[in-house]
């Protein structure tokens, strides 16, 4: 689902098989997600960066069906 | 008030798990109780009408959290038990039987509860609220009963759209003169209408439900002109009551329901405060105190009194205008906002015969909601323009910015959070 890299950190990532398109996480952090033509999430960028983790973990607990998580790289 | 030290969260659902987990996260490092009076642990109840009704879900699908989860926040959780009363004096949350839990700070979570009308209650007739209620309409479906809706709100037409995907027949009583009336309006409440009738619902719209009739099981509906409806199975979606019962000797109770500021905390106690469906809270930006029945509203909600608990509130309090969604008929809808009795409702983009557009609810040259059937990525800017302005968005913001019936727009940001700029870059005329 995203890029593998040796070195380490997390990542956010979604599971389309839950995803119901409510854009939640697009009203937290609106550079990192978007909807695609399905109207399904679109990750715009997987890598959370020092500093980005309290945005994204915002955006994840604010997904009503629970398909977006953090993990480690 | 000191930083407590040991806190009783009343009601083991959305708001009260999450209010649990974000004190956990904020630093809160005291005791902590989650006491609930279902036997479950936390759920997510959206689906109940929805995907655990079609068989899309199961039970375990829907948990918020498992026990090893909750082991390791060192949160104590107590389902199966009834809070009866609160005694402020002493500090304790009073538990059906003997015992009570001491406080320093209290979460009322305790949602709320469907309204039973005062027919005679046979058997075949449901509510739906608890997994409990979801799971025994699933298992009655089978028997291929004739379906009566009492009521045509948000679960009445979800639990319809269920029905009529088992190839039920149903019919759908609603005392108004459209569905989805109070939330809507009548020009959205006309499209819900012509959704659930291109499924094969039968709306009888204008009439209300008299009485049930039946030996031991309902067997009719009687209307209130009189005639009758032959039904199996009725499901009563008539609204809910805040769960404040067991608060009337507390010197906290409302009917409205838990009365407090922005911040969640009780008007009248600054160590209770409440959260989700029970919550009459002010709302930055908005006159009054209201209670807002949608999952983002008990997830932000939740949030905000987690922080004021631990003093670490952003200094405005929950100011988020309202959103929630529904899923009927294979439609999806969305709303951010509110309509209120009046309002102007304008298509901006689509249409609404095809159940594909996105509309706003306009009052007093604002734009008051926003509601979207099927079109999810164009009614974001609209939520984002609600959301910075939950009292309503000037029209003339609205004017210069998202081109009102473009059809092709992006959504530019301003900032990384809340504010943002809608941005035209499609030229076609106002709708």
């Amino acid at each position: 689902m995203s890029r593998a890299t040796k070195q380490g950190g997390s990542q956010v990532v979604a599971d389309l098989a839950k995803c119901q398109g409510y854009a939640n996480c697009l009203m937290v952090d609106p550079q990192r997600f978007d909807l695609d033509s399905a109207n399904q999430v679109a990750i715009l960028r997987n890598l959370v960066e020092p500093g980005e983790e309290d945005l994204v973990q915002e955006a994840v607990r604010a997904c009503p069906t629970q398909a977006l998580r953090i993990e480690d790289r | 008030m000191l930083r407590p030290q040991e806190i009783v969260i009343v009601g083991g659902s959305l708001a009260g798990w999450r209010v649990a987990e974000s004190l956990r996260r904020h630093g809160f490092e005291g005791r902590l109780h989650l006491v609930g009076e279902e036997r479950h642990l936390p759920y997510d109840r959206p689906p109940l009408s929805k995907q655990l009704l079609l068989g899309e879900q199961e039970p375990e699908d829907l948990r918020h959290v498992d026990h090893q989860t909750l082991g390791d926040l060192e949160i104590r959780f107590l389902p199966g038990t009834r809070a009866v009363g609160l005694d402020r004096a002493r500090r304790r949350v009073l538990l059906k039987g003997a015992d009570s839990l001491p406080y320093d700070a209290a979460v009322i979570a305790t949602g709320a509860a469907p309204i039973r009308p005062r027919f005679e209650w046979l058997a075949g007739m449901h509510t739906l609220r608890t997994l409990e209620d979801a799971l025994a309409l699933r298992a009655s479906f089978a028997a291929r009963p004739r379906v009566v809706i009492v009521g045509a709100g948000f679960i009445g037409l979800e639990v319809a759209s269920a029905a009529r995907r088992y190839g039920l027949e149903v019919t759908v009583v609603e005392p108004q003169a459209a569905p989805l009336l109070g939330p809507v309006g009548p020009v959205i409440g006309a499209a819900a209408a012509a959704l659930a009738g291109r499924a094969g619902v039968k709306l009888l719209l204008g009439r209300g439900v008299a009485d049930t009739d039946g030996t031991g099981r309902v067997e009719r509906i009687v209307l209130s002109d009189g005639a009758t409806i032959p039904a199996d199975l009725v499901l009563v979606g008539v609204g809910v009551r805040p769960s404040v019962g067991w608060l009337r000797d507390s010197g906290l109770f409302h009917d409205r329901g838990l009365l407090c500021d922005e911040f969640g905390q009780a008007l009248t106690d600054p160590r209770v405060h409440a959260a989700g469906d029970v919550a009459c809270a002010r709302r930055r930006g908005v006159a009054g105190h209201a209670r807002v029945e949608h999952w983002t509203n008990a997830v932000e909600q939740a949030e905000v009194v987690a922080r004021h608990i631990m003093a670490r509130s952003e200094p405005d309090g929950q100011g988020h205008a309202p959103y929630f969604w529904s899923d009927q008929f294979g439609a999806k809808i969305q709303m951010a906002g509110r309509y209120a009795r009046g309002a102007r409702t304008e298509v901006l983009h689509g249409s609404l015969a095809d159940a594909n557009f996105v509309a706003r609810f306009v009052a007093d040259g604002r734009m008051i909601g926003a509601v979207a059937f099927n079109d999810a990525r164009t009614f974001i800017g609209y939520r984002r323009l609600l959301e910075g302005a939950p009292g309503g968005a000037k029209i003339t913001d609205l004017a210069s910015e998202p081109g009102a019936g473009a059809a092709n727009w992006s959504i530019t940001q301003a900032s990384t959070r809340g504010r943002a700029i809608v941005g035209d870059r499609g030229a076609s005329s106002v709708a």
